[in-house]
């Protein structure tokens, strides 16, 4: 097994599987829309803004989301991994499947 | 928005590109505006479908994840395909990979930015405003793969009736459910035994418990063709195109 690749920050599309599902849903949908911010997020997946902030900031904390600066509410935006050689996912993800 | 369409598999050779470029001239005739990435940077070939030689294209999407240029500068209209059976409105893109051999092994001793690709992606849906961006990924676990997984609306797996495919079929299973990956939809290739397809297809959806969208033959009417062209279009009343229209109806229905 060859040693993991530090993620100094951003994430590698294999880091989405160790996350908790709700921190997950949220990187998820942010990679789709490209930005968001906590309001957004509380709406779109029906949460009260405390739980929203605390999901993003645990996200900001892990260097997987990075808030662009800018005039009005927060906008979060995915952070990805930087360029890496294609191929092997980073982490073991065979250790996350269950099957 | 527009729907994320990945087509994989988890071996090559199982008919990706072919079922891709099929899916996305029948979506196209239907009036809808598609677009199709040919991810597999490492070994690409669904422009050849197309009949996109590598001369013709400038950029491919190596040359966008370097940032040489945009991505819809990448986007080459191969609606020709339809001739002329494409409804007003309707639209058909490819983004090839490049076919450089330096190209593509800088690919593989550099990497790129993963997210350059997945705001590419989100960019050409806005730009062509698409109705449908089809994903021809690169078979097997990767990083490019868990991306697309991530990202798509729908996942189509193809597999062959064989032991090695159906084992590494249940893995991308597992990860599409993990990834909760909203439609995951499976299509049966290169079937041998005809009067056993509808066994082989009860049996895959009780293995897998996702559903199977059809059955098709191991045919020499395709491999005649040899992916010199988009098979439903040059064989409108064959058995195997009306699979495929059944499966561009129910992912467009997704
Ligand atoms: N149903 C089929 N019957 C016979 N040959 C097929 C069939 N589907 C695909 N092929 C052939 O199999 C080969 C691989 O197909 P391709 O679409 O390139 O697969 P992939 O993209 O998964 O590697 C091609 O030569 C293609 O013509
Ligand atoms: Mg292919």
């Amino acid at each position: 097994m060859p040693p993991d690749i530090p993620t100094d920050s951003g994430f590698r599309a294999s880091d989405l599987l160790s996350l908790p599902s709700s921190e997950r849903r949220v990187l998820q949908w942010l990679m789709r829309q490209g930005a968001g911010s906590l309001r957004e997020v509380a709406d779109h997946f029906q949460l009260m803004d405390e739980d929203a902030e605390s999901i993003l900031l645990a996200l900001e904390k892990q260097g997987y989301i990075f808030a662009a600066a800018g005039n009005g509410p927060k906008s979060y935006r995915p952070r990805f991994g930087s360029s890496r050689p294609a191929g092997a996912p980073s982490i073991d993800i065979w250790s996350k499947l269950t099957g | 928005m527009g729907k994320i369409v990945s087509i994989h598999s988890f071996r090559g050779g199982t008919g990706k590109s072919n079922v891709t470029a099929n899916l996305a001239a029948l979506l196209a005739r239907q009036g809808k505006r598609v677009g199709i990435v040919d991810t597999d940077i490492q070994s690409p070939g669904i422009h050849v479908l197309f009949n996109l030689s590598p001369e013709r294209f400038r950029y491919a999407l190596n040359d966008y994840l370097w940032g040489k240029c945009r991505i819809e500068d990448a986007a080459y209209d191969v609606s020709g395909v339809l001739q002329g059976q494409c409804p007003r409105g309707s639209c058909l893109y490819l983004i090839p990979g490049s076919m450089r051999t330096g190209e593509i092994t800088r690919i593989l001793r550099d990497g790129y930015d993963v997210g350059l690709l997945n705001s590419g992606f989100q960019e050409l849906m806005e730009r062509l405003d698409l109705t449908h961006l089809l994903i021809d990924t690169h078979p097997g676990v990767n990083e490019e793969t868990l991306l697309s997984i991530a990202i798509s609306d729908v996942l189509l797996l193809i597999l062959r009736p064989d032991q090695q495919d159906y084992q590494g079929t249940a893995i991308t299973v597992e990860l599409a459910r993990q990834l909760e990956v909203e439609n995951l939809f499976m299509l049966i290739n290169k079937a041998i035994n005809p009067q056993d397809f509808a066994a082989l297809k009860q049996r895959v959806e009780s293995t897998y418990h996702v559903p199977v969208l059809g059955v098709m033959p191991l045919s020499g009417d395709v491999a005649i063709l040899g992916s010199g062209g988009i098979f439903s279009l040059v064989n409108p009343e064959h058995p195997i195109t009306a699979v495929l229209e059944f499966a561009a109806q129910q992912i467009d229905a997704a």
